[in-house]
């Protein structure tokens, strides 16, 4: 076993912070993102035959297509094509936030599904209108059978924010890698990368449980 | 009209003609998906039976690699493998075998959960039945739990199968020549860049929609009428 060198590398957890701050920076700029995506996926899927064929098709683009495709092909090809230079960090939650809208839009779909039909029944004959009934009867209960997967969604958000790297946003990876190539310590600088990121998803989990347990309904 | 029939196809037309060479791609991306997919299933077995085991140590044990295992990207574990392990054990490791493990890793954990929520879906009466019957605990598993388990797994396997697949593109950045790789080349040298990445992304949603269309036809064989 070579010698291993950490102090270098630890000396320099300041850099590890801020690359982990710009990762935390996008994972929830994304997940606003992906969150109204969602909604408005899982909504058309509940409308008439056309926009839901819409939706379905949309669907099936939406999670067929990879993660590093997307962020490809909004950062190079559609920046091309609309002529408009989009900005590495834009770019990545534009992509993130339409790679796991596929995924937000069936467990939105799935958490209205699950509420009991009375609810809408029972709003409707309180004489609310159907906009008043989904945002004070039905998505406040949505909501909380989401949340579970929701922070599943986030933890994919926190993942897929790692890929900022490839187009040179100076987050977390692009910071082992540049520590890695410059000092030449790729095994200290890697492995307290995945520190940094395993810690990272699991204070995710960890808030998301707390979210769920605060907002139960006793 | 006219002119813009010509502009379209002035534009695509190139990009259509070398389909063919990107999608000599597709061999190597389906060789380290499905040699990860089946590697992954392996090890999401191995970690179940952990978590199953009735040790403390060893459900411990499993459940801490599954979380840490699951809470990296796909692109740390390529370039962990790739760039920081071979510091360690001395001898570099090829490209393509860095994506296999990377992406076997990532996944043992995501199968592990699969299967472990489908093995406890079997009821618990099927295991007393068997050890009233007196089958050994082995043969209880292989001949009752899995059989029944399996079909409840198909088709999130399915679909882990298809996030594997999609997965797979990133191993491009250590220069495994899959399509993903392929076509950002030949996006570079021409300068296409909208045109190469559409044609490729809607390669990848071609594949992963003729899996899960698979997937729905092999969930209704194996259905238990």
């Amino acid at each position: 076993m070579p010698d291993m060198n950490w102090g270098a590398v630890l000396s320099r957890y300041d850099l590890f912070l801020a690359g982990a701050a710009v990762d935390i920076y996008i994972a929830l700029a994304s997940f606003a993102l992906t969150v109204v995506i969602g909604l408005c996926l899982a909504s058309m899927s509940r409308g008439n035959g056309f926009s839901r064929t819409v939706s379905y098709i949309l669907v099936q683009i939406i999670r067929g297509a990879p993660l590093y495709v997307l962020l490809l092909w909004v950062y190079f090809g559609v920046s091309q094509v609309i002529g408009i230079n989009i900005p590495p960090v834009a770019a990545v939650i534009i992509a993130l936030g339409i790679a796991t809208s596929g995924v937000t839009a069936e467990v939105f779909r799935s958490s209205f599904l699950a509420l009991d039909k009375g609810q809408a029944l029972a709003a409707k004959s309180f004489g609310m209108t159907r906009w008043q009934a989904y945002t004070s009867v039905l998505f406040p209960q949505a909501i909380r059978i989401a949340l579970p997967q929701l922070g599943n969604v986030f933890v994919m958000q926190l993942k897929g924010a790692t890929y900022a790297a490839v187009i040179g946003v100076a987050e977390a990876v692009f910071v082992a890698q540049e520590i890695s190539t410059s000092l030449f310590l790729p095994f200290e600088a890697y492995g307290a990368l995945a520190i940094v990121l395993v810690l990272m998803a699991f204070t995710a989990s960890f808030a998301f449980n707390l979210t769920e347990r605060r907002l139960r309904i006793k | 009209m006219i002119d813009w029939f010509e502009k379209l196809w002035s534009t695509w037309g190139p990009v259509l003609g070398s389909t063919g060479a990107i999608s000599e791609g597709i061999y190597i991306t389906l060789a380290v998906s499905f040699a990860s997919f089946g590697l992954a299933c392996i090890g999401g077995l191995v970690l179940t039976l952990m978590r199953l085991s009735g040790l403390k140590w060893l459900e411990k044990t499993a459940f801490t690699l599954t979380q840490i295992f699951r809470s990296l990207s796909a692109y740390v574990y390529v370039l962990f493998i790739y760039f920081a392990l071979p510091a360690i054990i001395g001898v570099p490791i090829p490209p393509i075998v860095a994506g296999i493990i990377g992406l076997t890793i990532l996944n043992s954990a995501y199968i592990a959960e699969i299967l472990r929520s489908a093995l406890s879906s079997v009821g618990s009466g099927q295991r007393e039945a068997a050890a009233v019957l007196g089958i050994s605990t082995s043969r209880t598993y292989t001949d009752i739990i899995l059989p029944q388990g399996i079909r409840v797994a198909i088709p999130s396997l399915v679909s882990q199968l298809t996030i594997i697949l999609k997965d797979s593109s990133i191993i491009g950045v250590i220069g495994v020549a899959d399509i993903m790789y392929r076509a950002s080349h030949t996006a570079a040298l021409t300068f296409q860049y909208f045109e190469y990445y559409t044609l490729v992304g809607l390669m990848y949603v071609v594949v992963v929609f003729i899996l899960t269309t698979f997937s729905s036809w092999v969930e209704r064989k194996l259905r238990i009428p």
